[in-house]
């Protein structure tokens, strides 16, 4: 008999969708990430934005996943000239579950905007528009476009463990973290060595990676967090 | 904790043409705003497991089902049909009445119920004698009134009368074994319980969007028993 299958949440944006004839406010998520879930253990469940630190309770792992630009509000700068659509709400809601999860020890694991927020709530900030920040004009793909780099993981990291020291990554993001405050930055991006990881030790499992790894192969990744929620 | 469910498209989002689940906000938000905790629930894994972790669920409106549920052949009209997701809403459906969970129908959802319960559905209204002015579809809206039928939970909620909205070209023909408790004047069945239930509604309006709070409340409170 295997042990029971650890619920996973999933945080989602909500925004301006054109549904069948009518345009509404929707909840929208790629479906790779509930996929990808699945398919290394966990039972994935969708958190819409607002929704309440109760939540916390009720999972095993908390996933905050890629989506819309943070306010640049929460890392004390004002809205760049690229920083268009930003959702004060699901910001708010993000935060208020990642402390929660950090402070109950729940494993977590932060995908692009949910790696830059981790960031920016601990003191970190973000370059706002890579293509016209020096040195990351050449970063890689956004606006749509996917590229792929490659990533150096620093030796000894729970991500080295997880992954092994050199990984190729895609990258679809025009945003990055500048300063990751005091998280610990466990991977660069070899060719222009933009911050691609962070985490916190003392956790069971907390890390934030800039990729998308729902998206490619990346299962290892996945199932160590998975595994971690079934420990919790 | 309220399981909704979520309907899978494809749409350009964030890359091009890429599958994403999506649902309407309102209905996440009529769960918070009526004291629950909404989760979005989609298609993938056992729907018994997600059973096993919910105290109540909704079946949430979208797309055509297939016509060969109730034994037809597919209508001119009925389009963009998903088999899988079907499938997995029957699944939940089944699962929760068996479990007594309480379960909150809504158009698709409610067309769904009927079809599995040994009913029927019309599949294009307005081509349909007697409903051909029956509301609006194609993107847009209409409201409508539905008598409600003394004695069944939905009236012990809303009452008589309610006013409800219409976006939907099908509608039920014939609600199987479930009783028929709510009708618009040109006589569609608009709702529908199984009163062997602890609380199993289904309507075909949207009450999501018509601010009946009072029926989420009611769910939530029979959800938390």
């Amino acid at each position: 008999m295997s042990s029971p299958r650890p619920i996973i949440g999933i945080t989602c944006p909500s925004r301006p969708t054109k549904w069948a004839k009518w345009e509404l406010d929707a909840v929208v998520i790629p479906t790779t990430y509930h996929k990808m879930v699945s398919r290394c253990g966990g039972i994935p469940i969708l958190i819409p934005p607002g929704s309440s630190t109760e939540i916390i309770d009720n999972i095993d792992g908390l996933i905050i996943s890629g989506g819309p630009d943070i306010s640049p509000e929460i890392y004390g700068q004002e809205n760049g000239k690229f920083t268009i659509e930003t959702y004060p709400e699901q910001d708010a809601s993000e935060i208020a579950l990642i402390k929660s999860a950090i402070k109950n020890n729940l494993p977590l694991l932060c995908i692009c905007r949910g790696f830059q927020l981790l960031c920016a709530i601990h003191d970190g900030s973000l370059h706002q528009h890579l293509p016209q920040t020096d040195g990351y004009e050449e970063h890689g793909g956004w606006d749509g476009n996917v590229t792929e780099h490659g990533v150096n993981i620093i030796e000894g990291s729970r991500l080295e463990k997880i992954m092994g020291d050199k990984i190729t990554v895609n990258s679809t993001h025009h945003q990055g973290v500048k300063d990751p405050g005091s998280l610990r930055v466990t991977a660069f991006s070899s060719h222009d060595g933009l911050i691609e990881a962070v985490e916190i030790e003392k956790l069971s499992f907390c890390i934030g990676v800039q990729w998308h790894p729902e998206r490619i192969e990346h299962v290892s990744l996945y199932k160590a967090f998975i595994d971690s929620a079934r420990g919790s | 904790m309220i399981g909704i469910t979520t309907s899978v498209n494809m749409r350009d989002y964030e890359t091009q043409d890429q599958s994403v689940v999506m649902i309407p906000e309102n209905y996440p938000k009529a769960v918070k705003e009526a004291g629950g905790i909404p989760l979005l629930i989609s298609e993938c894994g056992d729907p018994n497991e997600l059973l096993d972790i919910l105290d109540g669920l909704i079946i949430s409106g979208g797309r055509d089902i297939n016509p060969r549920i109730y034994g037809e052949e597919l209508h001119e009209k009925t389009t963009d049909i998903d088999n899988q997701q079907d499938e997995w809403e029957v699944s939940l459906i089944e699962g929760a009445i068996d479990r007594d969970l309480p379960l909150l129908c809504v158009c698709r959802g409610h067309q769904l119920l009927c079809a599995i319960r040994g009913g029927k559905l019309f599949q294009h209204l307005p081509t349909t004698k007697g409903f051909e002015k029956h509301g609006e579809t194609g993107g847009k809206w209409s409201n409508h009134k539905i008598q409600l039928i003394p004695g069944s939970l939905i009236y012990d909620i809303l009452g008589e009368e309610v006013i409800g909205n219409s976006g939907h070209h099908q509608g039920v023909f014939n609600a199987g074994d479930l009783n028929v408790v709510g009708r618009t004047t040109d006589g569609l069945i608009e709702a529908v319980e199984l009163q062997s239930c602890r609380f199993l509604i289904s309507v075909q309006w949207h009450p999501e969007m018509c601010g009946h709070k009072e029926i989420f409340e009611r769910l939530i409170a029979v959800s938390s028993d």
